[in-house]
């Protein structure tokens, strides 16, 4: 079990530094200047060459890449962003714990209402309750996040006016861009638990626990749940690492201050250390979330131990 | 004394989209304390939708027991409330089913599995339940230090052991036993088979062996119904059946088994297939594969005619008198 954790664990640094490889090569030779953007294109050219100098750019690129790791390592520095001349960093951690949060809270609620829902529509197949969470969550599968947060801003900010539109003042501004980034996987979550719970309902396992006399609550949450689960875990841990990665339009439209949004700035901006940095940190998320499912796997299902 | 167990003129009928399936027709039988019952057919014959019936497990829908009465230890099981009926499987009657491979949890330790039974019938704590479950275990020949591990760890003759062990940790009544062996190498079918009939001594637990081996049948039961599209074609005594077969589908059943002693080139299987059993021939079911047929036999229901005592055959060519017919 600890060498299975271990090994998994170990796999997440030749992924990360695939990442940067690319990150940083893609970056590097795409056009446009920082150094012209941070002077707004009106600069001398000592400027230029002393702004360049101390960024590091006038540095060979393989240079440049073997400081840029050097300095995540050592000092968790990400160089400065070229646009505002701020830290990466100082920016990451004002923005990072706003979309974790966001993400957390998603994904419990994608679990809490996605899981049951999922198991109450499989076991009454059929009836006008499976219908009903069927037809519930195709809408909401089918709703785009962005094109709902608009909707629910129209209602409950301008018409009803509960609730903030914009910006992150109080705790009530997480509930609309929660349920945004949330309804699509609450509804694709309770398709593929329904599904998943019909298909092992039918295996003779089940038949034998009914043989043996197990009540039917027992057999759902017992001897289906978990191995119906399997499947649903995967597609968790997909939609966390999406969720937590900052939905960029959700944010926009919520001026919601989180990865999604900083993301969107620095792109326009050209401020190749942030995107950089922001595609870093949620390469690493998404490694984490997988590594994280890798263990729940080893926890729901034994077979997977053997491999 | 009452039997342990009677089907009254049972039926079974499952109404899917295709049609009503009528998978079992006014069956009768009855199974005393400690004996063993075979049940014999081809597959479709519909003796799992009976065992499953016994149990009230029958998948509903589109299952659905449509007449006739199951009386176990003289009270009706379909008067049972769903409460009762759990206190019965598992209990009272168990179930051993044809395919070890997926009758075991994956996910669940087999003690635990084992253990799981014993704690819904029998008042005793969890620990004893496990002690219990891993002397089930060693009763099966499996060592107990194996009882911690999963089920994908265990061959298909050490899965088949594992549910033996299930099906009989709480010493039932009645054991249902649906083609225990079907999916089982030969060596390991004649161990596990060993095993069902001396476990089977030392619990007192009666038996139906559903099969559609006649070999099993003649090594193991004391008593013999053969099935055919629902219905029992003929019962009795094993002697009854093996030496004094009467109805031709019976007959049929033993003609298409290769004998030792002769050197045949062809096997002689009984002609046709088995009705499709959302349309069944009028008449007698067997009437389109049976030599004997006539006019009659096309349109009379037959009756089930008493040939000795015990000896019971639904064939219209032993209606009034057997005589007639054994003379053909």
């Amino acid at each position: 079990m600890a060498k299975y954790i271990i090994k998994n664990a170990l796999m997440v640094i030749p992924t990360m530094l695939c990442v940067v490889f690319i990150i940083f090569t893609i970056n590097y030779f795409t056009p446009g200047d920082p150094v012209a953007v941070f002077y707004d294109f009106d600069y001398t050219e000592e400027q230029y060459a002393e702004k360049a100098a101390e960024w590091g750019l006038d540095q060979p690129f393989f240079q440049q890449f073997v400081n840029y790791i050097k300095n995540i390592v050592t000092k968790l520095d990400f160089g400065y962003s070229y646009y505002s001349g701020k830290s990466v960093m100082s920016e990451l951690t004002t923005r990072f714990p706003v979309s974790l949060k966001l993400g957390l809270i998603s994904v419990a609620l994608t679990v809490l209402i996605g899981v049951p829902f999922g198991i109450i529509s499989a076991t009454r197949q059929y009836s006008p309750l499976d219908y009903g969470v069927t037809f519930i969550s195709l809408f909401f599968a089918a709703v785009p996040g962005f094109w709902l947060s608009m909707i629910m801003i129209l209602i409950f900010s301008s018409r009803l006016g509960w609730l903030p539109s914009s910006g992150l003042t109080s705790w009530t501004c997480y509930i609309m861009p929660v349920i945004a980034s949330s309804a699509q996987y609450i509804a694709s979550i309770t398709r593929q638990t329904r599904s998943s719970m019909l298909e092992v309902i039918r295996q003779d396992y089940i038949r034998t626990a009914r043989a043996k006399g197990v009540s039917e609550g027992v057999v759902i949450r017992r001897h289906a749940l978990r191995n119906a689960l399997i499947p649903v875990v995967t597609l968790i841990g997909m939609q966390a690492g999406a969720v937590i990665a900052g939905s960029a339009i959700i944010e926009a439209v919520h001026s919601f201050p989180g990865m999604g949004s900083l993301m969107m700035t620095a792109i326009n901006n050209k401020d190749y250390n942030t995107i950089q940095a922001v595609v870093l940190l949620l390469s690493g998320v998404v490694c984490l979330i997988n590594l994280l499912v890798d263990i729940v796997y080893v926890w729901i299902d034994p077979r997977v131990n053997v491999r | 004394m009452e039997p342990l167990l009677e089907l009254k003129d049972l039926s079974v009928k499952y109404f899917t989209s295709d049609g009503t399936v009528e998978a079992v027709n006014g069956i009768s039988l009855q199974v005393d304390r400690g004996e063993t019952l075979g049940l014999v057919g081809e597959t479709g014959a519909g003796k799992t939708t009976a065992a499953l019936s016994i149990l009230r497990l029958l998948p509903d829908p589109p299952g659905k027991i449509v007449g006739g009465d199951i009386r176990f230890q003289g009270e009706s099981l379909l008067e049972k409330t769903e409460k009762e009926m759990r206190a019965i499987r598992g209990g009272q009657i168990s179930m051993i089913f044809q395919d070890p491979m997926t009758a075991l949890n994956p996910v669940i330790r087999v003690g635990e599995q084992i253990a799981e039974v014993i704690l819904l019938h029998d008042k005793i704590s969890k620990a004893e339940a496990e002690r219990r479950a891993l002397e089930m275990l060693e009763l099966v020949g499996i060592p107990a230090e194996r009882g911690s591990e999963y089920p994908h760890q265990f061959s298909g003759g050490m899965k088949q052991r594992v549910v033996i062990a299930i099906a009989l940790a709480c010493s039932p009544a009645l054991l249902l036993a649906d083609e225990p062996t079907t999916a089982l190498d030969v060596t390991i079918q004649a161990q596990v088979l060993e095993l069902i009939n001396q476990l089977q001594e030392k619990l007192h637990t009666a038996t139906i062996l559903i099969t559609h081996d006649l070999g099993v049948v003649a090594e193991t039961c004391s008593k013999v119904a053969v099935m055919y599209a629902g219905e029992i074609m003929e019962s009795g005594s094993l002697a009854d059946l093996f030496d004094r077969a009467a109805h031709p589908y019976t007959v049929g059943l033993f003609q298409s088994i290769p004998s030792l002693e002769e050197d045949v080139d062809l096997l002689r299987p009984i002609p046709g297939l088995m009705p499709d059993p959302t349309a069944l021939p009028q008449g007698c079911k067997f009437h389109p594969r049976c030599p004997y047929a006539d006019e009659r036999c096309r349109t009379v229901q037959p009756p089930v005619e008493e040939l000795s005592p015990g000896h019971l055959v639904k064939c219209l060519r032993f209606c009034g008198g057997a005589e007639q017919a054994q003379e053909e």
